[in-house]
């Protein structure tokens, strides 16, 4: 009804991909329902690249990953009727995808093991934690802020996003898919947990592990021990001091 | 007394809210003493909220999407690769 409300007051192509933001889910259930086009494309774009990223992470092969993602937007049209919202659409989606890939990955003996999706050495990448602490556990040298802030929003700015976005695809496998879900995506921990059958303990390690990846990967390029004298100035005093 | 490293290797926890009371308050105690940590918290805080908006590294192009409508629609098979 909603739908056809709108069809009547604006044109399909006059809905900008942003306003499913805006909206309620209910309408873009009900939109994809509907089988609304705009709505349909604005869903696939939004979960394209994190869909691809868990896929492939799961499966180890991009080309069989894509397969499995086209499969599972066939599976999202079939099956969204029977969507109750008990959980959000994204998570809903991602556990048809898992679900999917898992399949498809033991079937052709590439998937990741999830009964051992515990973290490993290998894992930890060649930079430890100690490396960055003293014996008595403080920080070697002086923490500074990010330089690649927007002077206005205070936040990551453009240059480090797109650092961030080419770090996530570096990431260990078992990282790349937790940071992808929660942080990207924004699933709920407790969902991630039952999706890939882990404890929350074992996500927590993988989710900092990732993160600390990333941070420091940022700081490289960041160039960590020269950055924001201005604003840190008083801290890297003060650490000095201790 | 919990030092930097620690609250190094907590701090997914804490953003998480994923950690009893009394362990929150040591940190809390920590960061009121330590700038460094405070620093690193606030840094971890800032990647947190930038991966939210990281720009997609893989996009559908038109005519896949274009092809995927058709077949999850049924509106035609897709054509052999």
């Amino acid at each position: 009804m909603w739908f056809s409300l709108i069809g009547a007051s604006a044109s399909s192509s006059t809905i900008s991909k942003n306003d499913w933001n805006l909206r309620p889910q209910e309408q873009l259930v009900a939109a994809l329902v509907d089988g609304d086009r705009q709505a349909f494309d604005w869903i696939v774009r939004k979960h394209w690249s994190g869909m691809m990223r868990v896929a492939t992470g799961v499966l180890g092969n991009e080309s069989i990953a894509v397969e499995v993602v086209q499969e599972t937007w066939e599976a999202v049209v079939k099956e969204i009727k029977r969507f109750r919202g008990e959980a959000s659409l994204s998570t809903w989606i991602f556990r048809i995808l898992i679900n999917r890939a898992r399949r498809v990955g033991k079937r052709e003996g590439r998937s990741i093991p999830f009964s051992s999706f515990k973290t490993t050495q290998d894992e930890d990448g060649k930079r430890s934690l100690e490396d960055e602490f003293t014996s008595k556990g403080r920080w070697r040298s002086p923490v500074h802020g990010w330089r690649m802030i927007d002077p206005q929003t205070e936040a990551i700015n453009k240059q480090g996003l797109a650092f961030l976005a080419k770090g996530l695809e570096e990431l260990p496998d078992r990282q790349k898919i937790i940071v992808t879900l929660r942080d990207i995506e924004g699933l709920e921990a407790k969902e991630v947990c039952r999706m890939l059958d882990i404890s929350e303990g074992n996500q927590r390690i993988l989710l900092h592990r990732g993160r600390t990846r990333l941070r420091r990967m940022l700081e490289d390029l960041d160039g960590h021990g020269h950055v924001s004298q201005q604003k840190d100035s008083s801290h890297a005093q003060l650490s000095r001091r201790r | 007394m919990l030092n930097c490293r620690d609250v190094a290797s907590l701090v997914t926890e804490y953003l998480e809210s994923a950690m009893g009371p009394w362990r929150k308050a040591n940190i809390r105690l920590h960061l009121l003493l330590c700038p460094d940590c405070r620093i690193h918290v606030n840094k971890m805080r800032k990647l947190v909220d930038a991966l939210k908006q990281v720009p997609p590294t893989n996009r559908v192009s038109e005519e896949a999407l274009e092809s995927l409508h058709k077949k999850a629609h049924g509106v035609t098979p897709l054509e052999p690769k």
